[in-house]
């Protein structure tokens, strides 16, 4: 028996332009055209049906803005379908796990959020009571219940609602990407606990861009594709297609930008890879077979871009050994459907992946990875994810790659000029990093970064390695 | 608000135009009788119903073709529906008062009357508007069978007495929500609780010390007068900018979390409702002891009017939360608003001692017939007069049907529009 039906729902969104909350501007705006608020629409949901079994734990996944989120606040009642229904078994209690501590006022001590956050889940004085100690034993948090919560490190908080969460006793459960945040301690606690959900026969509903995680709970998978249900059936095929779509999003792009056949160096993915394109992306073959690049290797291009380096790795390398990953969907677009052709490529020969987070679950281990003039163009949060990223990637032996542009003295300010006659300064793009900064990053995820005596990047960028701490050591 | 609404579309549509008249019409009636009898107190009927029977028709005409003009009644259903009935009522009766004074003229009417007619059939037409807005959310979707074994939730919410026992299981929330505030409140100071008693004591002996010793006013007990509509204010005015935040400041929560969310902007009201108690716990034995005020029945009434006003500021507060999640501007316009209604209301003088005619543009002024009532009740003792009950009940009544219909009309956009 179905303990969630959705009949053809459809969420629309308006995206307003020029929208303000002042009256101000709303009045200005009776005057002035060009001021005016324009709505356009946009469908996050298009006509998705399903139907959930009791006990059932169905996997949703998708590319960020597929949808996968907005369905889940469909179930739980935030947001209303714009057409069709959903249908939910009378009397079934449905727990989010969207967010963890929504809610928690800092003021208040652990306990004093616990009954106020419980509330807001509609539970009666009663109940709370009754679940309380099982919340507070759960949290392991007993010592510091009575602590005003701001006082509570980022872990404990996450700690404490997810107790909260994990003792509503739902019927169907709601979780959106809860196993990305806390230590491994928290995340073992977390599995462990919705393992126990499904043996009691409870009904889940899984968001996740891990397919370990999917694969860990769930025998269903459900892929959004644009608001579409484009897959619904059993964990492995689903996996598959979704590996599938998400390989394919580079390839049939359609953006072909007109002056391209011209002058391919004025051609606007060229332009914004950065100067030296060409020279650039030759040098990073030469470098790595120096570096001891063979044709089995394994190679990860991290901040392919348009590229500029494809072109000259993957004849090189055996097929499927190349994985390109980029943030910029346009840019690697332009690459597969303009550069590869003109340089004789099959599209086939490489693997590529559109995603701004460095999450890189689905490619294999590798052996070499490198990150031509990325981090020159990355705030230092994202230099650390993608370091953490990638070095998780990497074979015990694995090296990893990166050209920056070397602040040498992070106090100072002075233009500095780069043996090629450029000069950049420091405290504006492109960024400069000291290389201590990067050897302090790789230390924390356990791997080592060193420089490499090499003066040849076209465009005067330094060459760092990083790779695993040998276990030995 | 826009008349592309994503989830208004069920409610935007209207009554029919025969089914607005039939109610419009014989509330003009109404509302223009309403306001001579409070103009003249009720108790001169004769001086001005000859005059009033002779006008009826220019006003009401008046008022039902402002309705038309403004497009009320038109068929296509649009969101600013509601603005159009304030438009075309205001119109309508200033045209009605241009007609009356260039026929029959004003010898025997009150052109004061007229403004209160227009404040008054204003209320009355959004007031059953919004009522029949709540009537139809009941039905807007076809009841599930009992017996079905799948349920949309979206029925579920929208019968009345669904709303009412959602609300109902929702008490918990509520009382926390009340008890929260009011432990942050005093969270931290050293008195902590006993800072919600001193504050009324501290607030009687500077009123003592200003109007007895530096004023000299020789009015006996005119603390205890002054107190009397200073805290039912204060209860008003916190409540009122308290509520602007009251969805905006918990956008997280309405983006992750279901629950009504009328809660938020009630819980508010409580809260504020609950310090007004404590304070009237500790003032009002203080003063009937100090003033030597002797105990009468009319006193019996004061539960009955601050239920009144209540219904009253959660109506006001639910429109005001609405509001702001869509116009940041309704903070400071509010700002403003509650400086001239705090003049425009008989808190520091007497609706006696002003001029005959203004007082019905006082006794008009929101939070008046409740202060007034208070006054009545306590300071004079005497049980208050049809005019404060009639304009007691309009609006509590209009604020509370007005705010809830907002309110449900426009809580599924909250977690878009944060």
């Amino acid at each position: 028996m179905p303990v969630l039906q959705a009949q053809k729902i459809s969420k629309r969104f308006l995206l307003r332009h020029n929208a303000s909350v002042e009256l101000k501007v709303r009045f200005l705006s009776l005057l002035d055209r060009s001021r005016r608020e324009t709505a356009e629409e946009f469908w996050a949901l298009k006509g998705i049906s399903l139907e959930i079994e009791h006990g059932e734990a169905v996997g949703l996944v998708g590319r960020n803005g597929s949808g996968k989120s907005t369905f889940l606040k469909v179930v739980a009642a935030i947001h209303r379908p714009t057409q069709g229904r959903l249908l939910v078994a009378r009397d079934a209690r449905i727990s989010s796990m969207i967010e963890l501590g929504v809610g928690f006022h800092p003021e208040l001590t652990g306990r004093e959020n616990v009954f106020l956050n419980a509330a807001i889940q509609g539970l009666s004085r009663a109940a709370i009571e009754e679940k309380y100690d099982a919340i507070v034993d759960y949290s392991g948090l007993g010592h510091f219940i009575d602590v005003p919560i701001k006082n509570y490190s980022s872990g404990m908080y996450m700690r404490l609602g997810f107790a909260i969460a994990a003792n509503m006793s739902p019927d169907i459960l709601l979780l959106d990407e809860i196993f990305a945040v806390g230590d491994a301690d928290f995340q073992q606690q977390c599995i462990a606990t919705v393992k126990r959900f499904l043996e009691e026969g409870k009904t889940m509903i899984f968001v996740s861009h891990a397919p370990d995680a999917i694969r860990a709970f769930c025998r269903r998978v459900c892929v959004l594709e644009q608001g579409q249900l484009a897959f619904d059936g059993g964990l492995e095929e689903g996996l598959a297609f979704y590996q599938h779509l998400h390989g394919q999003r580079t390839i049939d792009g359609s953006s072909l930008p007109a002056t391209v056949e011209a002058d391919p160096n004025s051609a606007p993915h060229r332009l914004s890879a950065g100067s030296h394109w060409e020279e650039a992306g030759a040098w990073q073959l030469e470098f790595l077979r120096r570096e001891g690049l063979e044709r089995g290797d394994y190679v990860l291009d991290v901040g392919c871009g348009s590229l500029a380096g494809a072109i000259h790795l993957l004849p090189f390398l055996d097929e499927h050994h190349y994985w390109g990953i980029d943030r910029d969907a346009a840019l690697v677009d332009a690459g597969v459907r303009i550069e590869l052709p003109r340089a004789g490529i099959a599209p086939d020969r490489g693997r590529f992946l559109v995603n701004g987070a460095f999450e890189l679950d689905e490619i294999p281990p590798i052996d070499v990875a490198i990150a031509s003039s990325l981090f020159s163009s990355l705030p230092f949060n994202s230099v650390a994810r993608c370091i953490a990223g990638v070095v998780r990637k990497l074979r015990p032996k694995g090296r990893f790659y990166a050209t920056l542009f070397e602040n040498p003295d992070p106090g100072s300010f002075e233009p500095i000029v780069h043996p090629n006659g450029v000069t950049t300064y420091p405290d504006r793009e492109p960024y400069h990093y000291p290389f201590e900064l990067i050897e302090q990053v790789s230390r924390a995820v356990d791997a080592t970064a060193d420089r490499v005596a090499d003066s040849t990047n076209p465009r005067g960028e330094s060459v760092i390695v990083i790779s695993r701490r040998s276990e030995e050591n | 608000m826009s008349a592309r609404s994503a989830s208004g579309a069920q409610f935007a549509a209207r009554p029919t135009w025969r089914r607005s008249l039939l109610c419009d019409t014989p509330l003009a009636f109404g509302a223009y009788l309403a306001s001579f009898w409070i103009r003249f107190h009720g108790d001169r009927l004769e001086t001005f119903l000859p005059a009033v029977w002779s006008t009826i028709p220019f006003v009401v005409a008046g008022q039902i073709a402002g309705l038309v003009i403004a497009g009320a009644y038109a068929p296509r259903p649009r969101v600013d529906w509601l603005l159009r009935v304030v438009i075309g009522i205001a119109a309508g009766t200033a045209a009605a008062a241009v007609s009356v004074d260039a026929t029959v003229g004003f010898t025997g009417l009150s052109r004061l009357a007229f403004v209160a007619d227009a404040m008054l059939m204003t209320i009355a037409a959004l007031g059953w508007r919004g009522a029949w807005v709540l009537w139809r959310r009941t039905r807007a979707h076809a009841p599930a069978s009992r017996d079905a074994e799948l349920v949309d939730r979206a029925d579920q919410a929208t019968t009345i007495g669904a709303i009412i026992s959602g609300f109902y299981g929702y008490r918990e929330l509520l009382r926390n929500l009340v008890i929260k505030d009011l432990k942050l409140k005093y969270r931290g100071s050293v008195f902590g609780f006993l800072w919600s008693l001193a504050n009324p004591l501290l607030m009687i002996g500077v009123y003592t010390l200003a109007f007895t010793y530096i004023l000299h006013v020789r009015s006996e007990g005119f603390v205890f007068y002054l107190m009397l509509g200073l805290l039912a204010w204060t209860f008003f005015a916190n409540s009122a900018m308290m509520a602007t935040g009251a969805i905006i400041d918990n956008a997280g929560l309405l983006k992750s979390v279901f629950f009504p969310r009328a809660i938020l902007p009630i819980a508010t009201v409580l809260f504020n409702l609950a310090q007004y108690l404590l304070t009237v716990a500790v003032f009002l034995p203080l003063m009937i002891i100090g003033y030597h005020i002797p105990l009468a029945a009319p006193m019996l009434l004061f539960p009955v009017f601050l239920a009144l006003q209540c219904f009253f500021t959660i109506g006001v507060a639910m429109m005001l939360a609405t509001a702001t999640a869509f116009f940041r501007d309704v903070r400071h316009l509010l700002e403003v608003a509650l400086q001239v209604l705090f003049w425009t209301t008989p808190i520091v003088y007497q609706i006696d001692q002003i001029s005959e005619r203004m007082r019905l543009p006082i006794l008009m002024s929101p939070m008046s017939p409740f202060v007034v009532a208070y006054q009545k009740l306590f300071y004079y003792r005497q049980w208050p007069d049809g005019t404060v009950w009639l304009v007691a009940c309009t609006y509590a009544a209009g604020a509370f049907v007005i705010g809830a219909a907002l309110m449900l009309t426009f809580e599924d956009r909250f977690a878009e529009q944060l």
